[in-house]
């Protein structure tokens, strides 16, 4: 059993270690590209007048909403946006990252929410997120039971920790996506899947069979 | 960079972000060049790790001691490694979490410390700043720009993977 206060003292210890591991912030030296230097100069003077620049964010963003309004009234070729805009899944070392590439058109301000969980679950915090919603809830052996959904993928990616799981594809309410059972007692199963209509990324994860998970995935439905 | 300016409002802030630039920016690109081997985005990581310092100054007391030191070099090494990451989706090369980040001389370690030396970046990062500086799982999730969830996740796997080391190292 380790202890809060073993990982603190631990934590202490590791961190004067890392510390040492390292040159002397003193030793350090490096001459930064003039780009660099500019940004930080032009920093130092923003840091000394907050008020004028933050003035000067509120014009930027004004042009900005101008510039997306002009981009709103601009078409453009919808084969070409067929081929470059979609869901990329991309392996990183011991996990997935899924990431949107291109323009969503079909963005929605759908909200969705579990409508059925498993007896043993207790919600602990449900948060909206940059690009969708989380729901986090713990069984009853303490382990994390996680509902995400993300509508808005510009703003937002999601890592899955499923390089090393059994998967395979399965079908949620007419959607494709993928199921992985984790081969180590410690992890937790998934089931990941894409509404492609509305470009919205479902995902579960929690330490329960396939046939339950795919009863929450299939009841991880639209709010009313 | 307008996002600096208005995330620091007070004078002692802005003095301090300034402190924390002269005396560690020569550190956090020693760090970030050592994952990304190049110039420019080793620059750029650091420029990203300023970021995330002015946006979370007020974690930061004294300027100069062992923890800012500590804090400052965890994010430089975690905004390299989302360079690092980044930069691999566009190539072929697999990328690996185990094998980049700080290489942490442990010789001197022993027990639960020397095994939290073994964990993968990542997972020592989220171990430090909750068990060493003290951030609660919304802070660091601000910090490393992971949602709160990922946050929770991946502090559970740490300790998980801390708990498998400690046994192959028989701690436990």
């Amino acid at each position: 059993m380790i202890t809060d206060e073993m990982m603190s003292h631990a934590a202490a210890l590791l961190a004067e270690a890392i510390n040492k591991s390292l040159p002397a912030p003193c030793e350090c030296t490096h001459d930064y590209s003039t780009g660099f230097e500019r940004k930080m100069k032009r920093l130092m003077r923003k840091v000394d007048h907050p008020v004028r620049h933050r003035v000067l964010r509120a014009a930027t963003s004004i042009l900005l909403i101008i510039f997306i309004g002009f981009g709103a009234v601009l078409s453009i070729s919808a084969e070409a946006r067929e081929i470059v805009f979609g869901w990329v899944r991309q392996q990183c070392g011991s996990f997935y990252d899924y990431f949107f590439v291109g323009e969503n058109r079909n963005a929605t301000q759908a909200k969705y929410y579990p409508h059925w969980i498993p007896d043993d679950c207790t919600l602990l915090v449900s948060y909206e997120t940059s690009g969708g919603e989380e729901f986090i809830y713990s069984d009853d052996e303490g382990m994390l039971v996680q509902f995400a959904y993300i509508s808005n993928p510009s703003n937002e990616s999601l890592h899955v920790d499923g390089v090393e799981y059994e998967k395979h594809k399965i079908r949620i309410n007419n959607d494709t996506g993928e199921i992985g059972i984790a081969t180590v007692s410690t992890e937790t199963n998934y089931v990941v899947w894409i509404d492609t209509d509305q470009n919205i990324l479902f995902y579960i994860s929690g330490k329960y069979d396939e046939d339950t998970l795919l009863k929450m995935a299939t009841n991880f439905l639209k709010s009313n | 960079m307008f996002i600096y300016m208005t995330m620091i409002d007070s004078p002692e802030d802005q003095s301090k972000f300034e402190q924390i630039y002269s005396e560690y920016k020569g550190l956090m690109y020693y760090v970030a060049y050592k994952i990304l081997n190049n110039t420019h985005d080793a620059e750029d990581a650091v420029h990203n790790a300023f970021i995330k310092i002015a946006e979370n100054i007020n974690n930061i007391d004294e300027v100069v001691c062992p923890r800012t030191q500590n804090y400052v070099v965890t994010i430089a090494e975690n905004k390299a490694i989302d360079a690092y990451r980044f930069k691999k989706r566009k190539e072929t090369v697999e990328y690996t979490d185990e094998m980049i980040g700080i290489t942490v001389e442990n010789q001197t370690l022993q027990g639960l410390a020397y095994c939290m030396a073994k964990l993968p970046p990542r997972y020592r990062q989220i171990i430090l700043l909750k068990y060493y500086h003290g951030y609660n799982n919304r802070e660091i999730s601000k910090l490393l720009d992971l949602t709160e969830a990922n946050v929770m996740k991946l502090d559970q796997r740490a300790k998980k993977k801390l708990h498998q080391i400690c046994e192959e190292e028989g701690v436990l």
